[in-house]
Formats: C-alpha cells, sequence, structure tokens
C-alpha cells in the first residue's frame, strides 16, 4: 500500500500496487502539515508523534489501521 | 482508397475509406490527411460494405479494427461519427503509454485546464468555444498524460458536437467550419468543428495541467463555481480515467502529480459570460 497526502493537506490517497485499488479519504491534515513530506509522502515518524498529543488524528491512525490502509509497523 | 489520419500522436490508416466521406476528412484535418505516408501506423481500420444486396438497398458499412468488428453495421451517411467514435475505442482500448482521463483540455498561455465529464455535460461544447477564440484545444474528449508527468499532450482533432449544442456554436461563432449533421445517430445528431490547422497544430508542445474544472452545463443558470478539495479532486480522476487500472503504479505516480499541481472546481453554467475570466484567472 502507497499512501500520498495531498498538497492542500485535504486527505490522503491509498494505492494498492497489489490490485491497483485506490482510497481518497478526506481529513484536514492542515494542522499537521509536518506529517507531509516534500514529495508527498507520510513522514511516519512526525505522523506519530501527532498521534501520541492529538485525539483527531489518533483516531484517524486508528481506523487507517482497522481497515488496513497503515500496518502496526507504523 | 487508403487514407491516412495523422493525429500527431497516434497514426490512422483508414483502407477503403470511401470517396464521400473525403470532404469532410479534408476539411476537419486538413493537412493531417495522408501526412507522411511512409511513417509506421498505429492503427489500421478498414470500411466495408455488408453484403452484396446491402450496397443497393438501405446501404451499411461496417469499420473493422484490426480484423475486429467492435461496432454494428450502420447507414452510410452515419460513417464519420462512428469512425470518429472507431478512432477514440482505439485509443482508449490500446494505448498503455499514457494516462488516459474522459475529459476536453483546454491551454492558453503554456498551461493546461482539464474539464472531466460525464458525457452530455457540454464538456465538448465548451471546448469548441474556447478553441474558437482563443484557447488551443488539445482534445475534446481524452486527457492524454505522460505516465510519471503532470503534462498533457496535444491531439490534432475536431471537436465532436450533439444536439443543441450543434446550433449554440454555429449561432455564437458563424464562421465555424463544421461537417455536415449526421442525424439519427445512437447519440443524436453529430457534427464535427475543425479547431485549428496543421500548422497550428505542429505549434504545440506539451504543457502542464494546472487545474481540474469539473463542468455541467444547466439551462438559464447563473454560473456557480464551487472549489474542490484536491482528495476530492483525486477520486473524481480514477473515476474518469480509462485506463488506471490497467497502467497501474504509473497511473497512481501521474494521477499524484497532475493532482498536486492543480486546483480543482466543479462549475455550472448557462453561458460563457463570466466562465472565460474565470477560466483566463486559472492560466495567469
Amino acid at each position: 500500500m502507497v499512501c500520498h497526502i495531498t498538497s492542500d493537506l485535504s486527505g490522503l490517497v491509498f494505492f494498492s500496487t497489489q490490485d491497483f485499488s485506490t482510497s481518497c479519504i478526506q481529513f484536514d491534515l492542515s494542522p499537521y502539515r509536518d506529517c507531509r513530506l516534500a514529495d508527498g509522502q507520510i513522514d511516519l515518524h512526525r505522523f506519530n508523534l501527532a498521534c501520541k498529543v492529538d485525539e483527531a488524528i489518533s483516531e484517524l491512525k486508528r481506523q487507517l489501521l482497522k481497515y488496513n490502509f497503515l500496518t502496526e509497523q507504523l | 482508397m487508403n487514407s491516412i489520419l495523422d493525429l500527431g500522436i497516434y497514426r490512422f490508416n483508414i483502407e477503403h475509406c470511401p470517396k464521400f466521406i473525403q470532404p469532410s476528412l479534408r476539411l476537419l484535418y486538413d493537412e493531417s490527411v495522408n501526412l507522411h505516408p511512409d511513417k509506421p501506423i498505429d492503427f489500421h481500420l478498414t470500411i466495408k460494405n455488408t453484403s452484396f444486396l446491402r450496397r443497393f438497398i438501405k446501404p451499411q458499412v461496417c469499420i473493422y479494427i484490426d480484423q475486429q468488428r467492435p461496432f454494428h453495421p450502420l447507414k452510410k451517411s452515419l460513417l464519420l461519427p462512428s469512425l470518429e467514435w472507431g478512432l477514440n475505442w482505439c485509443i482508449a482500448s490500446f494505448d498503455f503509454n499514457h494516462l488516459l482521463i474522459h475529459s476536453s483540455v483546454i491551454v492558453k498561455n503554456g498551461k493546461a485546464i482539464i474539464c472531466p465529464a460525464q458525457p452530455g455535460s457540454g464538456k465538448s461544447t465548451l471546448a469548441t468555444y474556447f478553441g474558437l477564440k482563443d484557447w488551443r484545444v488539445y482534445s475534446d474528449e481524452m486527457a492524454i498524460i505522460s505516465l510519471n508527468t503532470n503534462r498533457v499532450r496535444p491531439m490534432h482533432r475536431p471537436a465532436s458536437l450533439k444536439n443543441k449544442s450543434i446550433d449554440v456554436i454555429k449561432k455564437l461563432v458563424p464562421e465555424a467550419a463544421m461537417s455536415p449533421i449526421a442525424h439519427g445517430t445512437h447519440k443524436g445528431d453529430i457534427a464535427h468543428v475543425k479547431l485549428m490547422t496543421r500548422a497550428q497544430y505542429n505549434e504545440l508542445g506539451d504543457v502542464e495541467v494546472v487545474a481540474v474544472v469539473f463542468p455541467k452545463y444547466q439551462a438559464n443558470s447563473q454560473l456557480n463555481i464551487k472549489k474542490i478539495s484536491q482528495t476530492d479532486g483525486f477520486s473524481r480522476l480514477v473515476h474518469h480515467a480509462f485506463n488506471y487500472n490497467v497502467v497501474g503504479e504509473d497511473g497512481f505516480n501521474t494521477l499524484k502529480a497532475v493532482v498536486d499541481s492543480s486546483q480543482f472546481f466543479g462549475i455550472s453554467y448557462s453561458s460563457y459570460d463570466g466562465l472565460s475570466a474565470f477560466l483566463d484567472e486559472l492560466v495567469r
């Protein structure tokens, strides 16, 4: 699974390299702009840090794990 | 007789191209007809009569594409629009070197706006109107985007107008060069409009996409512009892509590049007043 954060920080796009399915998840990431690397990839370290202190993004992470968009390694 | 159509990116050979269709091809494709006869051909089309009897009683023809017959036999009078659909079918079915999005593409100041929409939304009419003004139309049917980039490529083709759109363009741009109307296709009446000469096409190059506009013609409505998020836009572009599921990760990377460099809008309109200023602002 490949994750991309759009440049307007309006959400995340997940792409499966297995079956080419694409899922677009709207979520206002503007308060967490540090989580986006220059190429649009997610900065896992900063994302996890944000999840520790912010309930909204923490809930997002739980949902992403639940639906297998993210793995526990994150 | 054989005719070659050179669209720039693709080349088609049309075997047994009937004489009656030649004036329309010349009108619409200009010098792209029989251009570079020695260069390789991408797609071979053949036009055949269906049977000996059908030559005399309600004449019908068939279009074969590389020995396949993807369409039903049709009346001779519907050959031009069917040929145009045949070209679309070839490109959408077999080009895996680009990401193809069902969309018109208009270009100004070296920047492209792509306008994806369902059939009947007015995307071809919009592209035709602006293409006959001071924009260039890279396609009225599909955006051809180089893989892993946000750059769209031009095709030398006419625009296709349906039903009321034909009169709309005739009224707004009376001097437009238009083919005879084909009445009674499965999409209604169809006419094609020449948007540029081959010489004008030769001056065009690949350009970056800077905006994606989802148009919707609504009679008697005011111009309504709604900003759309890139995430929503990404999802909609996937929906409008012809070959996203075939080109795989290259398609995803291409959409990423397009989406990250673009603003997204949904618009509804009933006239081109105001719309022109809005589109100009996007490519300033």
